[in-house]
């Protein structure tokens, strides 16, 4: 240990400014240690019976302890959770006392930070990916070959649902990752716990099905049939039809929100609220059927693709499209958000597979695919997955412009029309022509999972406390907009123009006003009681526009001192207070 | 007034004279009969007066007429009502000001208190640790006394300050250094140990689950009567009190009948059991159960022999097992210890990392390596280095003896350690290790010297650098000995840096913009220009083999990049050519050949590709900015001095000093070619926002920050969210909060200084 300590201390140019810090720290505990000692001797002098053997407390070397103070936290990482605390100022506060409760609220601000990225020690799981051997392709490995490598239950992942009478599915997995739900375009619909395969519900709805999506809890899911939209439960008992929902092509679900949103045949998008029943907006896009259709997971947009190449957004408070992007020069086949709403991946017509910067509205990187291209989704990492033709495409590092070729290729048994990742399992399900297709892919899910936010091994209870709080928390409408975080900010312009008014009352007459008293009953109406009512109301507006005066008087220039000290005369009191 | 005599004025000296007269008619007047009958021994002013023979000696005895004026105590008149109270409301003020000021500071104190509990000043509970009140302890009962100089004169007292005790180092001392360590090792298994099984028997103690205590009761009760069985042969007297504890276990039994089915739960089991088999298992077994709780011990000897020899064999065998279980116990619970604080594994490996850089400079043996390595770790065994060393300080390792001897071969690196002797297997760790993808990626390439992709690796940029300047240098050189070569010798290094500097930004830069792509910044502009000098480096590292098809490839990229370096161009963008793995379109294309197929693809091209979409869709987005443009407000009147009518418009000078132009706002989307951002759906959230910064913010800023600053439970650790949202005061539920006392409030603040004021004295 000896022989290490002074390495430690001199150690490399990185942490050298730190290191110095720590041995002065060491030096002013070590002389109050000393004193202590200095004392320690005179108990003995005193001959009194020898105290009882102490245990050293393990602080009381510091300078053996090579691990002196907190562990350090590296600058980016407070960066990352520092929302701004760092540039607070708190003398800028209007009153001493705020001044003084500022500063606290700005220290508690920076320690937050700091654990906050302490914490992150906590997120221990890594994803992990194929790793080739020289000159092998992770391409060419086939399902078959990574399921026979991997664990028995990461084996169960992987597998096939041959359902090839009720034709092209659609899939969509719960927030948590543990159900999952099919709808084949014949009318079948089931719903499952995926990994135990043990079954909710299987029903025909007898009507074709055009798109299925999970409700908030795992006992309810909403089916686009093909004239309305139906609820049902797990047990596939029917709950709602919802009429306002016809001809529906795509169905979306904001959890937060409680929203579903619904993109139909005839181009219109409806918001409907799952909370209440109701339906929040419902308006025509005129652009088309919209059978391309998706959510930003960060803020609630939903997008559309149009086949004239365009991408539109959509929030329930504005009747336009927010944005109007032009992606591709031919008509959108997949459209898909990643979680942290950074990337944007369009498939057109064109062959190209396109990454956006969705905060900015450009262009990151473009890559041709095959004929065929289609549908497309990130899953949590960023992994990417296209539907081309009848294969499953994975790209890995796709939205910095790294992919050269396929990370994995899965040939299924029809045309694949639909793509999902499961959240927090590397695992993608694939609904085709012949049923479902459950495919493993390393590195595809995040391994840290938030239980407060989706948790996959949730019971009973915990689900029920979760729909609980998760309606309390439920956030308005209204609040959806680009960007998530419009509602924390200030309506600079109001503000400014109501400064500018402020400035200009004081220079402005009160506003005249025309007012003839109304004509009264009963002798009321007499030219002096007319005159009175007007005069009234006259002084009422005077006043009102006097205080208002006053006040941004006492705004702009500051209180008049009061003349403190004078004794005040008897006479004092007819003296005009305002001047 | 020496001089008295000489400006002597007669004309004054009457008037004074008179003056006096006067005033003393005057307080005849005044003190009437008074000073006639009551001061008769007084002195008069007639006798002053009568003393006054001269006018020389007068200025004496104006003097002293002054003094006695003086010395005269007359009270003034009383003040007026009005302002004697005026004088005591002043006063009292000033006392009750001075009074309630002391509260001052407390009142500030406890207004900015991030929370104020209330009853304020309850008692302070603390729990001492056994530490301090160890400390504190001073023997004085006979016993303790006893005990004290027991433990204080033994030998086996363990210190925090040294790992062994005196007595361990006396058998140190006496034995050989290898025996010391063996031994040493084995009291600190020992130790260790002991102090598992204290926790883990601290740790059963609370364990509060039934059917657990059930299953030790039972397991007890069996061990009691094995040791009761073995004991009969040999000690008989310890098997007596054995017995009693059974016998008692027997009397509870018989007295409650616990097990004997009467409780509630047997009697609902009853009921199944008829039908249940499980159910009437249970039943037998417990009044089995029951039975053998009942039975007599001692009675029968007869199963005792075999017993005894069933139970004697593993006792014997176990000894030398059970130590090495035990042994093995503490290694893996030792390696449990070590592994889960990796802050502490991070130190670690970067003094080791320090210790091995030291040590790769001179040259060391692998072996003297290896020893010193542990005797620098103070770990006595080989067993004691956690098995599973932190991959990346290994990793760092490998990487320095890379830097520091490029020279040394490399078979010396790998019989340092056996981790050495793979390089690729651990940079394959390093990568999973590494945070950001893409550097795992870089680390990964540049160390395996494969790298098929044109991505950016710092050594290899490094390398590129290097040459770069030294071609740069050359040249350099060579066009300054052209010139005149004595004036140039002088100013070479100064001409030679800025440029080196200049072209080492530009690298900078470059690298710089990489690194950000792999942090995940995107950048957009200059993106295939990145790619395209990642890709040169990345063919120059490569060598000439397949240098054909990369320069057509990159002849393709020059014209990519043509159109990437025109935003508007976008659509024909492409960052890389991807590796095509066809569909076997099953439906739709099997029955076409190739040829078919590529018509096919024509086809559709054609159907589905527009000429000029960003065209059409540009003439969009004019026409929405014409509209989305604010109207300027016009204030013209027609006809108001100037003719009106059709065809006639205002005139200029009307136009310009009435009609008030909407402000001017930069469209979002006046830079991005192909987008079309609505400027009024900012409107539906502009409705939501504060329009005035509350209290005690001033600038916007600030109070967007605080807003901002996430206090919920899904953002924060649970520590930093209660601190967040606690509450400003807390008062405990039918507590009163009496008023502050002056008394308490005030010692406490005094004691509390004081004893401030002594603890930096004492720091002094």
């Amino acid at each position: 240990m000896k022989s290490a300590k002074p390495r430690y201390f001199t150690g490399g140019a990185a942490n050298e400014t730190g290191s110095v810090k720590k041995v002065e720290a060491t030096r002013g505990e070590s002389t109050s240690e000393g004193a202590i000692s200095a004392i320690r001797p005179k108990d003995e002098a005193t001959g009194a019976a020898p105290p009882f053997p102490q245990k050293k407390r393990p602080r009381s070397d510091p300078a053996d302890d090579p691990f002196i103070g907190d562990a350090p936290i590296s600058e980016e990482k407070l960066k990352k959770y520092d929302m701004g605390a760092k540039n607070l100022r708190p003398a800028t506060a209007k009153t001493k006392l705020a001044q003084k409760k500022f500063e606290r609220r700005k220290e508690k601000m920076l320690e937050r930070c700091k654990q906050a990225a302490r914490a992150e020690i906590l997120l221990s799981e890594e994803q992990g990916f194929l790793e080739p051997e020289n000159g092998e392709l992770t391409h060419h490995v086939r399902q078959r070959e990574i399921a026979s490598a991997v664990d028995i239950s990461s084996a169960t992942k992987h597998f096939d649902l041959d359902l090839a009478k009720f034709g092209p599915y659609r899939v969509d997995y719960t927030r948590n990752g543990r159900h999952l739900l099919i709808g084949g375009k014949r009318g079948h619909v089931a719903a499952f716990d995926w990994m135990t395969k043990r079954l909710h519900c299987e029903t025909n709805v007898m009507e074709g099905v055009r798109d299925v999506q999970w409700l908030h809890v795992e006992t309810m899911f909403a089916v686009a049939q093909k004239k309305w939209t139906y609820i049902y439960d797990n047990a596939g008992v029917e709950l709602h039809c919802l009429k306002q929902l016809n001809d529906i092509k795509r169905l979306e679900f904001l959890p937060y929100h409680f929203l579903l949103a619904a993109g139909s045949n005839t181009s219109y998008l409806h918001w409907l609220d799952v909370s209440i029943g109701k339906i929040v907006t419902s308006f025509p896009t005129k652009l088309g059927p919209l059978d391309v259709m998706t959510q930003n997971p960060s803020n609630a947009i939903i997008h559309c693709g149009h086949p004239n190449g365009v991408v539109t957004l959509w929030s329930p408070n504005v009747k336009e499209p927010l944005v109007r992007m032009l992606a591709h020069s031919s008509g959108i086949r997949g459209v898909a958000v990643d979680q942290t709403g950074t990337y944007m991946a369009t498939t057109g017509m064109d062959r190209k597979l396109r990454i956006w910067d969705v905060r900015q509205f450009k262009q990151v990187h473009a890559y041709k695919l095959p004929l065929g291209l289609s549908h497309v989704t990130f899953s949590q990492r960023k992994v990417l997955a296209c539907a081309v033709g009848n294969t499953v495409q994975i790209f890995k590092d796709a939205h910095v412009g790294l992919a050269e070729a396929p990370y994995l290729v899965h040939q299924c048994t029809g045309t694949v029309t639909d793509l999902r990742f499961s959240p927090f399992e590397d695992v993608l399900g694939v609904g085709h022509q012949n049923g479902f297709t459950s495919l493993i892919v390393p590195g595809a899910g995040e391994p840290n999972l938030d239980a407060l936010e989706a948790n996959p091994y949730q019971s009973k209870r915990q689900r029920r406390e979760h729909e609980v709080k998760a309606l309390l928390d439920k956030i308005q409408p209204e609040l959806i907009t680009l960007e998530a975080d419009d509602i924390a900010k200030v309506n600079t312009e109001a503000l400014e123009a109501e400064l500018e008014r402020k400035a200009k009352v004081l220079y402005l007459k009160p506003e005249k006003i025309d007012y003839t008293p109304r004509h009264r009953m009963k002798g009321k109406s007499s030219a002096a009681k007319k005159e009175h009512r007007k005069q009234g109301v006259f002084e009422k507006h005077r006043k009102v526009a006097n205080q208002e005066r006053r006040e941004v008087e006492k705004e702009f220039f500051g209180q008049k001192k009061a003349e403190a000290d004078k004794p005040k005369s008897v006479l004092d009191r007819f003296k005009r207070k305002d001047v | 007034m020496s001089d008295g005599e000489a400006d002597f004025d007669e004309r004054l000296h009457r008037k004074l004279m008179r003056n006096v007269a006067r005033a003393r008619r005057g307080q005849q007047a005044v003190l009437g009969e008074e000073t006639a009958d009551s001061a008769e021994g007084a002195v008069n002013v007639d006798d002053l007066i009568g003393s006054i023979q001269s006018a020389s000696n007068l200025n004496d005895l104006k003097t002293q007429l002054t003094v006695t004026d003086k010395r005269s105590k007359v009270l003034s008149a009383p003040v007026h009502r009005q302002q004697r109270e005026r004088i005591h409301r002043s006063i009292a003020y000033d006392e009750t000001k001075k009074e309630v000021g002391k509260w001052q500071h407390i009142v500030g104190q406890n207004r900015a208190a991030d929370q104020l509990v209330f009853p304020l000043n309850r008692e302070q509970f603390r729990v001492k640790t056994v530490a301090e009140t160890v400390e504190t302890m001073t023997p004085r009962t006979p016993l303790e006394m006893e005990m004290a100089a027991i433990l204080g004169t033994s030998k086996h007292n363990l210190t925090n300050a040294d790992p062994y005790t005196d007595a361990e180092k006396e058998i140190m001392k006496a034995m050989s250094l290898k025996e010391a360590k063996a031994r040493c090792a084995d009291m600190q298994r020992m130790r260790a140990l002991m102090s598992y099984k204290e926790a883990k028997w601290k740790r059963q103690k609370k364990i509060k689950s039934k059917q657990y205590h059930r299953i030790l009761k039972r397991q007890k009760r069996k061990q009691l009567i094995k040791e009761f069985d073995d004991l009969m042969t040999r000690d008989p007297e310890a098997a007596r009190e054995k017995l009693e504890l059974l016998e008692r276990d027997r009397v509870k039994e018989r007295a409650t009948l616990k097990h004997r089915g009467g409780n509630q739960w047997s009697k609902q089991l009853r009921l199944h059991a008829t039908r249940d088999p499980k159910a009437r298992e249970k039943l037998q077994d417990q009044m089995r159960f029951s039975r053998q709780l009942t039975e007599k011990h001692g009675v029968d000897s007869d199963s005792d022999d075999a017993s005894n020899a069933s139970d004697k064999q593993p006792t014997d065998e176990t000894v030398g097992e059970t130590l090495e279980r035990l042994a093995n116990d503490i290694d893996e619970e030792e390696a449990v210890l070590l592994k889960p604080n990796p802050w502490m594994r991070s130190k670690l490996s970067e003094m080791r990392r320090k210790a091995d850089s030291s040590i790769t400079g001179s040259a060391v043996t692998a072996s003297a390596f290896d020893e010193q390595l542990r005797r620098l770790e103070g770990l006595p065994d080989e067993q004691f280095i956690p098995d599973d060393e932190d991959d990346a300080s290994t990793a760092g390792d490998v990487r320095i003896v890379e830097i520091d001897e490029p020279s040394s071969d490399e078979s010396d690196i790998a019989e340092m350690e056996p981790e050495y002797q793979e390089p690729r297997v651990v940079a394959k760790k390093v990568s999973r290790v590494s945070e950001s993808p893409k550097k795992r990626k870089k680390a990964k390439r540049s160390e395996e010297g494969v790298s098929p992709a044109p991505s950016s690796s710092i050594q290899a940029k490094n390398v590129d650098l290097d040459s770069l300047f030294d071609s740069l240098d050359k040249r350099l050189i060579e066009a300054t000995q052209q010139q005149n070569v004595d004036e140039e010798r002088e100013q070479q290094p100064k001409k030679k840096k800025p440029k080196k500097l200049k072209l080492l930004e530009q690298l900078a830069a470059k690298e710089n913009a990489t690194r950000a792509d792999a942090d995940e910044a995107l950048i957009t502009e200059g993106m295939s220009r990145d790619g395209r000098t990642d890709l040169d480096a990345s063919s120059s590292r490569r060598g000439n083999a397949a240098s054909k098809q990369r320069e057509q490839a990159a002849r393709g990229r020059d014209v990519q990049a043509e159109i990437m370096a025109d935003p508007k161009h976008f659509l024909k963008a492409e960052t890389r050519p991807v590796v095509q793995v066809a569909p076997d379109l099953v439906e739709q294309m099997d029955e076409f050949d190739d040829a078919e197929a590529d018509r096919q693809k024509e086809l559709l091209a054609e159907a589905f590709e527009d000429d000029d979409v960003l065209a059409d869709f540009e003439s969009d987005k004019l026409a929405a900015e014409q509209s989305e443009k604010p109207k300027d407000i016009d204030l013209t009147l027609p006809g108001w001095g100037d003719w009106a009518g059709p065809g006639i418009d205002a005139t200029k000078k009307k136009k310009k000093r009435f009609v008030i132009k909407a402000p001017e706002k930069p469209r979002r989307d006046r830079a991005l070619p192909g987008v079309i951002i609505n400027e009024k759906a900012e409107d539906s959230v502009k409705k939501l926002q504060v329009t005035m910064i509350p209290f005690p913010y001033t600038s916007v800023d600030d109070y967007e920050a605080v807003v901002r600053h996430p206090i919920g439970k899904e953002w924060n650790p649970e520590s930093s969210h209660r601190a967040l949202t606690q509450p400003n005061v807390v008062t405990k539920r039918g507590g009163i909060i009496a008023p502050m006392d002056k008394e308490a409030t005030f010692k406490k603040r005094t004691v509390a200084s004081i004893s401030d004021s002594s603890d930096e004295d004492g720091a002094l």
